[in-house]
């Protein structure tokens, strides 16, 4: 039924297995088919240095990700996504026509791959681009490595108050410095320098979903009961 | 060269035995005369097709003249269906079957649906088992036949044909087996199992492909599907394959040795304890002498069956598999769904089928190649992955 490159590729898959610190990670496929991929890439200079999948699946459908990922690797991610499983199935030699949908599965698979690492490339560059401002929440630069040492350093509040915990991503930096009066400019230069350093440890963060001052009448923590001043005195005794 | 590999896939067809080639080709070569021709030749071949017929009645403890000769089991089951639904038109339009018949039975009665008869499919247990009780509550008055088959071929669970027939005996319907997966294996009596019809095969007995037979009990109705020359005395047209209908008998004479029956139990019974030895793997239908004796089917969590069947054939191993990739359909099988199997047991089951061909060492064989190919595929899934167990 199979070719021989066919069985080739499914003896002996090249590409099977994980890659841990993947860039992208991408799946596709239902268990009532049959047929379930996940595609792990590596990206270096805007090209598939590595990829790697797992499959629960058939006999062409291991075959034709592991040939899809040798093709697919060293290939830009514009090259890449452009793949069709015509192209797997001209490297598989022939597949059988009603197995065809395991080759597309792949192509879906590494197409959700490289849109997973886009989506995290945007927003680690976002961050450098866009540094940390008054603006930002408190959540998405806790995100930042080491920021909670220096949100800690400067007197930060509410890191420890679980009312605060629960609206993270409504409190912004300089909504807290001003009601607190801390020094929001060296805070900010500070973890802005972090943001830099730490740019890969990071997930993708920031400002898009952060609407400033809107959110905050209907806000929880300490800073919905009475006013600043009071609240202000409550904290510092 | 022939294949040297371990075949495992007797379910679907057996290597035709090398003393029945010989009987066969006799027929071929030297009785090569047409049943209906008057002269020696042809007189010599009618004699071969009633000793046939003899032999194969006896085999199911039916007279002589209630067997005729059909290209298969899937012709003896459409004529059936068909030919009884047509026949029977006037006592009603109800059929009732199985939710676990081959699919040219279930393919038949989609079939016959279209033409204004109704059918009621019956569920089963766990282990594939028809509730005796259900089928008596699903039998009307308009019920014609009730079509139920004897040992399934997925899971090789054999169904009590006695309590059934005597079912239906009551009720007044005709019943109707399928037994070309239990032929030669389980007893087959079509008096005390009060049969009405019974499809039998000859290529999973080690006969040759293109053969079989239907049990039609005397004086029951049904049109026939060929209309021709009024051969098997007007059930079915055109000249008899006597090579093949020659070839069938000496397989079923053969296969009937109960030593056959006893050693496939004994290597199935081996080869189920070494496989269920493996983690995360479950036998599907019933144990003991309510399963076929050479059938194992298994599921193994977390990998696909089709799958495991490539990595055995690569080692020269055949099986088979119910997952929804090996069916034209991509869905799984039906029968394991039946029986309550969830898409991933399904999908992960593998079916193995042996015959008096097969010997220990084959068994040895393959148990030592099973569980490595499981650990290379667990390793590669998906599975285990997305819910983080480790097998």
């Amino acid at each position: 039924m199979y070719s021989k490159k066919v069985m080739a590729h499914f003896k002996n898959p090249k590409f099977a297995g994980e890659i841990k610190d993947a860039d992208g990670i991408g799946e596709e496929g239902n268990i009532r088919c049959g047929d379930e991929m996940r595609i792990f890439i590596k990206v270096k200079n805007d090209r598939i240095d590595k990829i790697k999948f797992l499959t629960y699946g058939c006999v062409s459908a291991i075959a034709a990700t592991d040939a899809l990922c040798q093709i697919a690797k060293g290939k830009t991610l514009e090259e890449a996504e452009g793949l069709a499983y015509t192209d797997i199935i001209s490297e598989l030699k022939e597949l059988p026509p009603i197995k065809h949908h395991c080759s597309i599965m792949g192509t879906k698979a590494l197409k959700r791959a490289i849109e997973d690492y886009r989506k995290k490339d945007k927003g680690e560059n976002k961050m450098i681009k866009n540094k940390i401002t008054a603006e930002s929440t408190v959540e998405s630069v806790l995100k930042i490595e080491g920021a909670d040492q220096v949100l800690v350093k400067y007197s930060f509040p509410c890191l420890h108050c679980p009312m605060a915990a629960m609206e993270m991503d409504k409190l912004t930096i300089g909504y807290v410095c001003n009601a607190y009066n801390l020094n929001l400019e060296g805070l900010l230069k500070e973890l802005n320098s972090l943001s830099r350093d730490n740019k890969k440890s990071s997930r993708p963060i920031l400002n898009q979903r952060d609407k400033p001052n809107k959110h905050k009448s209907e806000l929880l923590s300490c800073f919905s009961i009475g006013k600043k001043k009071s609240v202000k005195k409550e904290v510092k005794r | 060269m022939g294949f040297d590999g371990i075949y495992l896939d007797n379910g679907a067809t057996t290597k035709v035995d090398p003393q029945i080639i010989e009987v066969m080709n006799k027929y071929h070569l030297e009785e090569y005369g047409n049943a209906s021709s008057v002269h020696m030749l042809g007189s010599n071949a009618k004699m071969a097709l009633e000793k046939a017929r003899r032999a194969i009645a006896k085999s199911i403890n039916a007279n002589e003249g209630e067997v005729i000769f059909t290209s298969g089991g899937t012709e003896s089951n459409n004529f059936t269906l068909k030919g009884v639904a047509f026949a029977n038109k006037e006592y009603g339009n109800h059929i009732v079957t199985t939710r676990i018949e081959h699919s040219c039975i279930l393919e038949t009665c989609k079939w016959l649906e279209t033409q204004g008869f109704k059918i009621t499919y019956l569920g089963v247990d766990a282990e594939g088992f028809v509730d005796p009780k259900e089928l008596e509550n699903a039998i009307t008055n308009k019920t014609i036949v009730v079509s139920i088959i004897h040992a399934n071929n997925e899971v090789g669970t054999i169904q009590n044909l006695k309590e059934l027939g005597e079912i239906c005996e009551r009720k007044k319907v005709y019943f109707h087996t399928d037994a070309c997966q239990s032929y030669t294996k389980v007893e087959l009596d079509v008096k005390k199992q009060k049969l009405t019809f019974v499809s039998l095969n000859s290529h999973k007995i080690h006969g040759p492909k293109g053969v079989g037979a239907l049990y039609i009990r005397e004086g029951s109705k049904i049109t026939p599907l060929m209309h021709g020359g009024g051969h098997e005395r007007g059930f079915r047209a055109g000249t008899e394959n006597i090579p093949g209908i020659a070839g069938f008998a000496e397989a079923a004479r053969l296969a009937m040795d109960k030593r056959h029956v006893e050693q496939m139990s004994k290597l199935r019974d081996k080869l189920i304890e070494g496989v269920l030895k493996i983690e995360g793997v479950r036998l599907n239908g019933p144990t003991g002498e309510k399963r076929l004796c050479n059938n194992a089917n298994f599921s193994f969590k977390g990998i696909e069956g089709e799958a495991i069947g490539g990595y055995l054939d690569a080692k020269g191993i055949c099986s088979s598999t119910g997952s929804a990739c090996s069916s034209r359909k991509l869905e799984p099988s039906h029968v394991l769904k039946t029986m309550g199997l969830s898409d991933e047991e399904a999908n992960g089951s593998l079916r193995m089928t042996l015959s008096r061909f097969t010997t220990e060492k084959h068994i040895d064989q393959t148990l030592e190649a099973l569980p490595d190919i499981v650990k290379k595929l667990r390793k590669i899934s998906t599975i285990g992955k997305v819910i983080g167990r480790v097998f």
